[in-house]
């Protein structure tokens, strides 16, 4: 296991690194999808030489960062060479691998120790199945509530009471909210909650969603670029077009996120109350009303 | 809230529906795509041209140029240089012309490399710029004509030249201009127009290292539209405006609507795609007309060859047309017409100069099936996204085919599991599309490495690409069966549905900057793509065998070999089959390379996006076909 982590970390480490000397790298980090106002990397080197000036970079609307990372980025543009910064790049990208999957890891057992658990208990008290649904009911309303109320700040509340009992599911959920209602959002917030998706292996199950959702962030992920290359090179389409192909892809999230969450609920439904897919020989489907 | 909360959209009505009449629903789309297209001609469909732009003001000014002895002049003494030098352009004549008249002067000198021979050409452009006597310098218009020997195998230009000149004579004199004038002469076809726009940008659009633009030693304004002439007579009868640029970009509806208006004002027969506006009485027969235009439209803009020099400025955000006049066929060049054709580029260049913006106003997307009809992408579009829809269709009802399946699966093991494993490979699918992918990249850069080898037997470009090419064919065609593979049936759906779905999504993108282009791999490839027989190998019947392998006729190559064979056929009907099948296989070499020479050149696309993309997803179908699917 260890043995494939590694193999696995040097492969990936060295992908990055390629890729960060390729030809590539100026095309790459050019593009809006990867690189924001927020995390371009170009800004940061203009804002720590104008700071290095004397002139102040939050004046113009180039520099986004803290005034922390500032001095931090001026240290590190100061004291380390190229090699090393790629180097810290690597790096940090690794560590954060390896904190998710160790993540990953602990969770997964975790799980498994409370479903066994669950259903014990479950066993146990089957007479009380009656009031459980109704509680459940009354928990499914409050879980559309908070979808329908469409201030993010309003997500936050209503999830934390929801999903007290699974922290992770919960940070998960609110990285998800983070990408799709961010200014600025770019592919990588896009991608940090999405490598979490295999914690929701067992949750699969239970999605109803998943080729509508596949199928759209397919579409919309090649569709943008080209839509964007027409509007910014050919001056054919305008902004519009582009626009209008992120709220597709933001649509496309938001789908995704409810269809997990509602699937959570349903496999808590099902753990709680003993229910295999099967029973008596039938397929059983669960639905929620 | 309805759309996400449904509990039954797993097995809602609509689902169950879409299973059942899968395929009846899948052609039914199709159907009615094409016979959207159909309609797409009809006069209540189309929508007459309008000017959008307010700024234009069309015609509105007082015509001041005469240009008809002045043109002839300089015919007469540019025939005699041409004569002189019958094989190079004259350029000391056309530039001593041109400092004449006190314009700022150029030359622009550029080489290109010609790819795969290491062949030197050079040519020269020749430019003269008016500065704006009103404003900075800051907008230029374009005025340019292609330069063509006297042994062209083209129509000549030389008319055009002398209108050139005349003009720049008489705009020399005039105070209004608001915006540049460059005048340009460029030589080599598109080369010239393409090696000065990427001096003139400080670019290069092609390839490194192939088409050597240099520098240009003056330059003007940014340029917001462009002119080009291409006059063939001194008395002209028609002129056809042709907008079909590189990739199948075309240019700001107004300009054209501008054109067209301009042209008939003075008394001129305007046509488009060479065909003039005819209203016949008979609805079948107009509608057939118009149609035909459209189709020819359509298979122009298809090929994404730019039909005039004017193609080439649209990359840079530039609109820009052809003027193409002829003269009536059996008629002596003897009194010409320039006064009107005169007038008709000083109206369309004045109306340009009033411009306070770009062209941003009208349509940049639009079909054309007159001169003066126009069908917008809000109509178009549907026909393909009727026929996507087939495959999207088509793709989810395979997927939830396959969750039906899976979970009957789990009815017969009676050992209840807890978590169902759903069964899909996800390493098999995986390769297996990658593969596919690098396949197709390796292929699109293949042609290098064939000339290379190529050169080493002797052979010509022409020959080492084209046998190349066949060899990768053939390769192609006959792995799967060399390597028996055996695939789950589930995990062969999967890759189908995958490949569907890719299909849908490139047709789409292709769609955005290439409609017709989409549109004809549209009807071409969606059809067969829902017929094919993808089932467990003991269910295939003879006809099953037969569709499986008629799928290698949809080949990239085979099918572009196919398409040309019948270009040809139609061409020279009239000559005996082994001789149209020789000149069917000579274009089919040439077309070949003039692809990817276009591609390296002009940075046209086509050849690059169909064997990157389309030779994928054929592949993924053609493996999953000939695989022993269990």
């Amino acid at each position: 296991m260890k043995k494939q982590w590694l193999s696995n970390f040097i492969l990936a480490g060295i992908i990055r690194f390629l890729l960060m000397n390729s030809e590539y790298q100026k095309v790459i980090s050019d593009r809006v999808e990867v690189s924001t106002a927020l995390n371009s990397w170009k800004r940061v080197t203009e804002g720590v030489y104008l700071y290095n000036c004397g002139i102040d970079p939050y004046t113009g609307d180039l520099f986004h960062e803290t005034p922390i990372g500032l001095y931090v980025f001026n240290f590190i543009q100061q004291h380390l060479s190229q090699w090393i910064l790629f180097c810290l790049f690597v790096f940090t990208d690794l560590l954060t691998a390896v904190f998710l999957g160790l993540t990953a890891k602990q969770y997964a057992t975790e799980l498994i120790s409370k479903q066994k658990i669950e259903e014990k208990l479950c066993n146990e008290n089957k007479e009380t199945r009656n009031d459980a649904s109704i509680v459940y009911t009354s928990m499914i309303w409050l879980f559309i509530a908070s979808f329908q109320i469409n201030v993010s700040l309003l997500y936050i509340v209503p999830l934390a009471l929801r999903l007290r009992h699974d922290p992770m599911l919960l940070a998960f959920s609110y990285l998800a909210i983070i990408a799709i209602f961010k200014s600025y959002p770019c592919i990588g917030d896009v991608g940090f909650y999405m490598s979490l998706l295999p914690l929701w292996k067992h949750l699969f199950q239970y999605t109803q969603q998943g080729f509508t959702v596949g199928c759209f962030m397919l579409f919309c992920t090649v569709f943008a670029p080209t839509v964007w290359y027409q509007w910014i090179y050919s001056r054919s389409a305008n902004a519009n077009f582009y626009f209008g192909v992120t709220l597709a892809f933001a649509i496309a999230q938001i789908f995704f996120l409810t269809d997990i969450l509602f699937a959570s609920v349903k496999h808590e439904f099902a753990v709680r109350h003993g229910i295999n897919k099967d029973i008596s020989g039938n397929t059983a489907k669960l639905l929620l009303e | 809230m309805g759309l996400l909360t449904d509990p039954r959209a797993g097995s809602g009505k609509i689902i169950k529906f879409l299973l059942k009449w899968e395929r009846p629903l899948c052609f039914f789309l199709y159907i009615s795509g094409i016979v959207w297209v159909l309609l797409l001609a009809l006069p209540i469909f189309n929508d007459n041209t309008y000017f959008s732009e307010n700024a234009l003001l069309p015609g509105l000014v007082t015509k001041e140029s005469n240009l008809e002895q002045i043109t002839k002049q300089y015919y007469t003494y540019l025939i005699n240089e041409m004569k002189r030098y019958p094989d190079v352009m004259p350029y000391a004549w056309l530039a001593a012309k041109l400092n004449q008249l006190h314009l700022d002067v150029f030359t622009h000198n550029f080489t290109l490399i010609y790819p795969f021979q290491e062949q030197r050409f050079t040519g020269q452009n020749i430019y003269g710029i008016i500065r704006a006597p009103r404003a900075a310098s800051t907008e230029a218009i374009v005025v340019s004509v292609p330069f063509r020997p006297i042994h062209s195998i083209y129509l000549d230009t030389a008319p055009s030249i002398a209108l050139l000149l005349a003009f720049a004579k008489f705009c020399r004199k005039q105070k209004y201009w608001a915006k540049d004038i460059i005048f340009l002469i460029t030589e080599h076809e598109q080369l010239g127009i393409q090696a000065w726009l990427d001096a003139y940008h400080g670019v290069t659009s092609g390839n490194g290292g192939v088409l050597i633009s240099g520098d240009l030693p003056g330059r003007a304004g940014s340029i917001q539209t462009a002119i080009n002439l291409e006059l063939h007579s001194m008395k002209i009868a028609s002129i056809d405006v042709k907008i079909e640029g590189l990739n199948g970009r075309l240019p700001n509806l107004d300009l054209f609507n501008l054109a067209q208006n301009m042209i008939a004002k003075e008394g001129i027969r305007q046509s488009f795609q060479r065909r003039f506006d005819v209203k016949y009485k008979n609805k079948f027969k107009n509608w057939w007309y118009h149609f035909n235009t459209l189709l020819m439209m359509i298979t122009s803009q298809a090929t994404g060859i730019p039909t005039g020099n004017h193609g080439l400025f649209h990359r840079f955000g530039i609109e820009a047309i052809t003027l193409e006049g002829f003269e009536k066929p059996g008629q002596q060049s003897s009194d010409g017409n320039f006064y009107q054709v005169g007038r008709i580029v000083e109206s369309i260049v004045r109306s340009l100069n009033n411009l306070l913006e770009r062209f941003h106003q009208s349509y940049f997307f639009y079909l054309l099936p007159s001169t003066d009809t126009y069908i917008s992408i809000g109509l178009y579009i549907r026909s393909l996204v009727l026929i996507i829809g087939g495959i999207f269709v088509k793709a989810f009802s395979m997927w939830q085919r396959l969750q039906v399946s899976a979970s009957t699966e789990d009815k017969k093991n009676i050992v209840v599991k807890q978590s169902k494993d759903d069964g899909f490979d996800i390493g098999i699918i995986t390769s297996e599309i990658l593969w596919a992918h690098i396949c197709g990249v390796t292929i699109a850069t293949s042609p290098f490495a064939l000339t290379y080898v190529g050169k080493k037997l002797d052979f010509r470009t022409e020959d080492s690409i084209y046998f190349g090419f066949v060899v990768i064919t053939i390769l192609t065609l006959i792995w799967p069966f060399y390597f028996k593979r055996q695939m789950k049936y589930k995990n062969a759906a999967l890759i189908c549905v995958i490949a569907l779905v890719e299909l849908g999504t490139v047709l789409m993108c292709i769609a955005m900057h290439n409609f017709s282009l989409a549109l004809l791999v549209a009807v071409i490839y969606v059809p067969y793509v829902f017929i094919l027989p993808i089932m467990p190998k003991q269910n295939f019947t003879k006809f099953h065998r037969m569709l499986s392998f008629g799928w290698v006729s949809l080949h990239p190559f085979m099918i572009a070999s196919l398409i040309i064979m019948c270009y040809t056929y139609v061409n020279f009907s009239s000559d005996s089959l082994p001789l149209i099948l020789f000149r069917g296989y000579r274009a089919i070499k040439q077309a070949f390379v003039f692809s990817i020479v276009d591609s390296m050149i002009y940075g046209n696309w086509l050849y690059n996006v169909t064997i990157s993309t389309m030779f994928p997803i054929w592949f993924l179908f053609w493996n999953i076909l000939c695989s022993n699917i269990l």
